[in-house]
């Protein structure tokens, strides 16, 4: 009469020792890292009506942020410049571009363009540009070397945990107001002088449930 | 013993069709559809449709950002603006800041610089933000139904209008709902120059005629009344809601509420009484409240008034009237209440009472020396007031045949004129009528029916002539 466990089965305590310990930690691991918005959000890319290239326009001519973003200042949100403000300069550089052809349908029809949202907050969460400007808060904090992608790109995962670490400790990412729309800015090394340009103004970012979930 | 219930006449008569009835779980057809598919299946098919349908969610939604073409120069994205407008309802009219995102109205408060309002607002204010967006919201004239050009309603009027113009109007009439507006009655002066011979008659469901009868009774002149609840600190109301009903209920409600915090700050609390059939807010919030039927109240004025009033020489006392049902005592420390507080009392009775109840709270308040501190009468400036017997002369001349065209002016006449008069069928009998309305109502019967908006320019409207704003403490604002 055959066995009916073969010697192998020996082994079984073993695995199910090991495949019992590491399987619950790769689940948690993978649920940990896949399903947060560092894997889900971080690196959308969607395809723009118009290829605009912030890497060419900020990166190359040196447009400030704040020429066609320029509610960033004064609102909660940061506009997305009207077909307007792109033929302010089109209407006389790339007059026959294929690539523009939109915008200049757009301006001559009035339809407007229909961009395409890359970051995103949800609608539970209240956010203001102009606080977090006002405050030292540069662009390239939260949105990466804008002028280095040919394509907007999201950079930060903009979830619950990521705006808490900095409000928990701002410090570390603030600037000089007038540095804002800098890409390039690097902080001094003398940190006196880094504490004289960011002025007596202290910044008390809200910790606090209500201070965002309003 | 027990007894036999049944509950059809079929399962008494215990009839074959009732006992399969009884046999059965669900009736015929009920568990399982005709064309093959069981409820079992139909269940099936929904849940798993249902849980396949929460799939979508897994996938990132694509969210557009439409800016401007040319971007206003006063909108700046994501920074409401605010105006100020009036709501006009019946004859008030409500000042009104509307908050405004990027063209898109949001919120309607009250306005704290204007008297009707001072910062507060009713649920018709907070509901008129939705009317805004409305699907039912009429957008273009139609014609029967169908959606036509304005040029197409403007060619029509054109015709109309000259046909009528030969004989001074004569076929023409217009039914309006009452107004107080500069404009509207500026306009309604041209209309009757132009067609003096046209019925013009001014007609609403819920309207105030009785009142405006009783103090053209009492006074002899057209003159509506202003309350000053603030300054009361006894008020009586009849069969009467000023605190929620009423066109003026908001600057009521805020005047009532700073007689109530005058207690807080050493001064003496204001007094309500309530004498109603109903339970109205002004009932609910009454400090005494007693409840009797709306055809009592005259009696019960009656008793108040002996109360009140010493008899005149010769006659008898009424000092002990009593009205049945209630409690003879009840009336006595009213009286007693009112007469203490002569010029700080108040009696305002409800709409629905007739007219001599409004007659004798008239004289009354003048008796106790309220009129002038409480409450104020004023003639009514570009005023159309309602009444109901010129509704009832242009129905028996639409029946008559002698109304060839009929322009109604808001409201819908079909649905709330009073049964008797059988508005619909006189209506028939008209050849062409227009009708101006916010919303979908009843299809008029022939030509042009022109389907106007209160838009976002609302109606010029006129504001009753509040003397001073009453001085309430503003504690509750954001």
């Amino acid at each position: 009469m055959a066995l009916i466990f073969p010697p192998w089965w020996n082994k079984l305590p073993l695995v199910a020792a090991i495949a019992g310990s590491l399987g619950p930690i790769l689940a948690i691991a993978g649920v940990w890292y896949y399903f947060s918005p560092w894997y889900t959000d971080v690196g959308y890319r969607p395809v723009q009506p118009v290829p605009y290239s912030h890497r060419l326009h900020v990166g190359e001519l040196g447009l400030d942020c704040r020429y066609c973003h320029a509610s960033v200042e004064i609102s909660n949100v940061a506009n997305v410049p009207p077909t307007q403000t792109c033929m302010n300069c089109h209407q006389t550089v790339k007059r026959d571009s294929e690539l523009l052809a939109p915008i200049r349908d757009s301006a001559q029809s009035g339809r407007p363009m229909h961009w395409i949202r890359v970051h995103k907050l949800p609608d539970f969460a209240y956010f203001t540009h102009r606080g977090h400007v006002a405050a030292g808060i540069g662009c390239v904090t939260c949105h990466g070397r804008i002028d280095e992608m040919e394509t907007v790109t999201q950079m930060a995962p903009l979830s619950m945990s990521w705006c808490l670490d900095c409000h928990r400790n701002p410090a570390p990412n603030r600037r000089p107001v007038s540095e804002v729309t800098n890409m390039k800015w690097t902080p001094p090394r003398d940190v006196r002088l880094l504490t004289a340009q960011l002025g007596g103004r202290p910044v008390n970012p809200p910790t606090d449930c209500s201070g965002c979930h309003r | 013993m027990s007894r036999t219930y049944w509950r059809s006449l079929a399962q008494l008569e215990d009839s074959p069709e009732s006992r399969a009835f009884l046999e059965r779980e669900f009736p015929e057809g009920a568990s399982e559809l005709p064309n093959g598919i069981t409820r079992r299946e139909m269940m099936t098919l929904v849940g798993a449709s249902l849980s396949l349908a929460g799939l979508a969610g897994c996938r990132r939604p694509v969210e557009e950002i439409v800016p401007y073409v040319a971007a206003p120069e006063e909108i700046v994205p994501g920074i409401p603006r605010y105006y100020t407008t009036t709501m006009p309802f019946r004859r008030s009219a409500y000042g009104l800041i509307v908050e405004s995102h990027e063209g898109r109205p949001t919120k309607i408060e009250g306005n704290p610089a204007h008297p009707s309002t001072l910062g507060a607002s009713g649920s018709l204010v907070q509901a008129s933000v939705l009317g805004l967006y409305d699907p039912d919201r009429s957008q273009s004239v139609t014609q029967q139904g169908t959606r036509k050009p304005w040029s197409d309603f403007v060619t029509a009027w054109g015709q109309l209008s000259q046909a009528h113009a030969g004989d001074g109007g004569a076929g023409l009439a217009v039914l309006s709902e009452s107004f107080s507006s500069p404009t509207l009655a500026r306009l309604a002066s041209e209309f009757r120059a132009l067609y003096p011979r046209a019925i013009w008659a001014t007609y609403e469901a819920v309207s105030d005629e009785n009142r405006l009868a009783g103090l053209r009774s009492a006074t002899g002149r057209d003159i509506d009344l202003l309350l000053r609840i603030d300054q009361a600190s006894v008020i009586l109301a009849l069969d009467a809601d000023p605190l929620l009903t009423d066109p003026e209920m908001i600057r009521h409600a805020r005047g009532f509420a700073a007689g109530r915090r005058a207690g807080a700050s050493g001064g003496a609390m204001n007094r309500l009484y309530a004498v109603e059939g109903v339970y109205s807010l002004t009932g609910a919030m009454a400090d005494h409240r007693l409840r009797l039927e709306s055809r009592q109240i005259a009696p019960f004025l009656a008793a108040l008034a002996a109360r009140l009033v010493p008899p005149a020489a010769g006659a008898a006392s009424l000092a002990g009237a009593s009205v049945p049902g209630v409690d003879p005592r009840w009336i006595d420390a009213l009286a007693k209440d009112l007469l203490a507080n002569r010029g700080k009392g108040l009696i305002v009775a409800g709409e629905r009472q007739p007219a001599a109840v409004h007659a004798a709270v008239c004289a009354l308040n003048t008796y106790l020396g309220n009129t002038g501190k409480t409450v104020s009468y004023y003639e009514p400036k570009d005023a159309a007031l309602p009444s109901v017997s010129s509704l009832t002369s242009l129905v028996s001349a639409m029946k008559g045949g002698s109304v060839l065209t009929l322009v109604v002016l808001g409201g819908n006449p079909v649905f709330d004129a009073p049964a008797d008069l059988d508005f619909a069928s006189a209506m028939a009998k008209v050849p062409d009528t227009i009708a101006l309305q916010s919303g979908v109502a009843y299809p008029a019967r022939s030509l042009p029916r022109i389907v106007g908006r209160r838009a976002r320019g609302w109606r010029h409207a006129q504001r009753r002539p509040a003397a001073d704003p009453p001085p309430v403490r503003r504690t509750n604002r954001r």
